[in-house]
């Protein structure tokens, strides 16, 4: 680890923890109303959510219609979990609980995606749609959950402490995931599996592991919304409610995590803010959308994350690369600073990397035939 | 002994035999060609030698092994790598991490560790990325290590693409019509490319073409196939002089 990537972690684990400070003492500090707190905890965990989904639909490039699925097997789970301990309040349960139901929705993420991942694009927006239906049939047909009836007596343990640092927990995971050769495997995918194939990517395997791990996140966010509604519905895990998620995924930008945090917090908080406006509300919630996508296609952010180099960037600072995808912790193969393009300099910088492979400029060459000649 | 041995390779697609008991071998450290026209089987015959397709009879031995499998990744650990007639890049992704998925297979560290950034990955994620330098550099594509594949020339994509399947370290790389929609100076590029492919990595390489020129010019022996069948089997001076590839493929001078 260089000094600078350490820095770079300090800094956003400072900003992660100053934008808490922030809204702490505005809850504390009784600036704004409860219901505004209750709605950032809700906020947090729709961006889990929609994070979550991002990792499938953005990053692996697999259209998910069932994700409140996924988020209905954890919060029923982590639900019943916490209420047979019967420990109203009991953080660790609750903690423990939320890894319980995000491993559950992982398992069903697994055995829903073994047969429908093998499907392209409609397709399995189709299976996962059925299986949100299912999943829906299902807990409606169980005794354990209620059946028909909504699940009551669930403790409202989840605070907006909780649900905002698992929110960052999860942007992390993800983001490092995608900074891996495991990510860039996952990202290959997207782009073209059939290359990815070509390439040696085992895309299955790689499918699998992206699209458990999105369900395993949106197993937790369920789990987190069981226990800060303390009332679940089966309904309210609908087809309505995964198309809900899309939106914030393509709103925030396809690919991008900080844009899919900031469009569920925007759509989460719209319908509140324009309360007062009654029954225009739905209307202009809808044109909100329809100009966002008329004049941002690409979503709010696009791929770009919301980063100290897209900071650096609009202050006008230069001599920072436009690399894409350079997010909070920057990518891991440090970018070349600055390389030119042009003649002269291209062969400036030929020269600059064989110096830092460590083989003299004069036969570069040499080293690489040695280099290259291994595998046998 | 040859590295790559094909035996009495077919496969049928319902009632047509696309490759009808095709056998020919590629040398190692050599470069051999495989044309035909356009439907007579080349593209199916490295279809079948990346698992796209399964065959309906006939092996394949990659160094005296038996090659077999399923699906096209487990081709390229077993060490064989094709590029695609139309370019296949990971177009939204930079020049550099495109080079760095064909790296994937060598990589060791897990998921966890990735999640994590154990030591594990810090050193290997250094490692692949010089790798990956050293073979950009190799077809000086480090200039643009940080621009989106998609960016590139078309030229450049194609070196790109074959960039990318050398970092799988295969023993033998399958090229699918690298010439395909370049203009003349771009083939003569592509040409000095596949000489250094012959310099610096020493691997065999099995290409199909129709830029004669191109073909003629650097393989030490070509296959030309027609309507699935192996008709010549030889040196470019022999295959020019054959009478049934002229009449089947090359056609006459007037």
């Amino acid at each position: 680890m260089t000094k600078s990537k350490f820095l770079s972690y300090v800094v956003n684990l400072i900003a992660a923890a100053a934008v808490f400070l922030a809204f702490h003492l505005l809850f504390s500090g009784g600036v704004v109303s409860r219901s505004y707190r209750d709605l950032f905890t809700l906020g947090c965990i729709y961006s889990i959510a929609a994070v979550s989904l991002n990792l499938s639909t953005g990053l692996l490039g697999e259209l998910c219609l069932g994700h409140a699925g996924f988020m209905s097997v954890g919060a029923y789970t982590s639900a019943l979990i916490t209420i047979s301990f019967d420990k109203p309040g009991d953080m660790p349960i609750l903690l423990l609980s939320l890894v319980i139901g995000g491993l559950l929705a992982a398992l069903s993420g697994i055995i829903v995606g073994i047969p429908a991942l093998r499907l392209r694009g409609d397709y399995l927006a189709i299976t996962t749609l059925a299986f949100g239906e299912i999943v829906k049939v299902i807990v409606r047909a169980l005794k354990i959950t209620g059946g028909g009836q909504p699940m009551t007596g669930i403790s409202l343990t989840t605070n907006y402490t909780l649900s905002y640092w698992i929110l960052i927990i999860t942007i992390i995971i993800i983001y490092t995931l995608i900074r891996s050769r495991h990510g860039r495997a996952i990202l290959s995918i997207r782009e073209d599996d059939i290359a990815a194939e070509a390439s040696g990517v085992a895309v299955t395997r790689y499918k699998l592991l992206a699209f458990s791990l999105s369900a395993f996140f949106a197993g937790v966010a369920g789990g987190l919304y069981a226990h800060y509604q303390g009332v679940l519905e089966p309904q309210f895990f609908d087809y309505n409610q995964s198309i809900n998620f899309m939106v914030m995924v393509v709103l925030g930008g396809i690919g991008s995590l900080t844009g899919s945090v900031i469009s569920a917090f925007f759509l989460t908080l719209l319908p509140e803010i324009l309360r007062g406006l009654a029954v225009y509300r739905t209307l202009i919630y809808s044109v909100v959308l329809v100009l966002l996508m008329l004049y941002r296609p690409e979503g709010l952010l696009g791929q770009k994350e919301l980063s100290q180099r897209l900071f650096a960037r609009l202050l006008g600072r230069n001599g920072l690369r436009t690399s894409p995808q350079s997010g909070v912790g920057g990518s891991s193969a440090s970018p070349q600073e600055n390389i030119p393009v042009s003649g002269t300099a291209e062969r400036k910088a030929d020269s600059a990397v064989s110096d830092r492979l460590g083989t003299s400029t004069g036969a570069p060459e040499e080293a690489l035939e040695r280099k290259w000649k291994g595998r046998r | 002994m040859a590295l790559l041995e094909i035996k009495d390779l077919t496969l049928r697609f319902g009632g047509l035999t696309a490759v009808d008991n095709v056998s020919f071998s590629v040398e190692d450290k050599s470069i051999t060609g495989l044309i035909g026209q356009n439907g007579a089987g080349k593209t199916t015959v490295f279809n079948l030698l990346t698992y796209v397709y399964q065959p309906n009879s006939g092996q394949i031995f990659l160094d005296g092994k038996e090659m077999k499998g399923k699906k096209p990744h487990q081709a390229v650990t077993q060490g064989l790598t094709r590029t695609f007639q139309n370019i296949r890049l990971f177009r939204n992704m930079p020049v550099i991490d495109n080079v760095k998925v064909g790296c994937l297979q060598q990589g060791k560290y897990s998921v966890a560790s990735g999640i994590f950034r154990l030591p594990s990955y810090w050193k290997e994620e250094k490692e692949t990325h010089n790798k990956a330098l050293e073979l950009l550099d190799v077809f000086d594509l480090v200039p643009y290590a940080d621009h989106y594949a998609a960016s590139l020339p078309y030229g450049q994509q194609r070196k790109l693409e074959i960039c990318r399947a050398l970092a799988t370290k295969p023993r033998v790389l399958l090229l699918d019509e690298p010439a395909a929609g370049m203009n003349p100076s771009e083939t003569e590029e592509l040409m000095s490319t596949i000489d250094r492919i012959r310099q610096y990595f020493e691997i065999a390489v099995l290409l199909i073409e129709h830029d004669m020129k191109l073909v003629m010019g650097i393989c030490e022996k070509i296959v030309v196939l027609n309507y699935g069948c192996v008709i010549a089997e030889g040196t470019p001076e022999e295959i020019k002089n054959n009478e049934e590839v002229i009449n089947a493929y090359l056609g006459y001078e007037v």
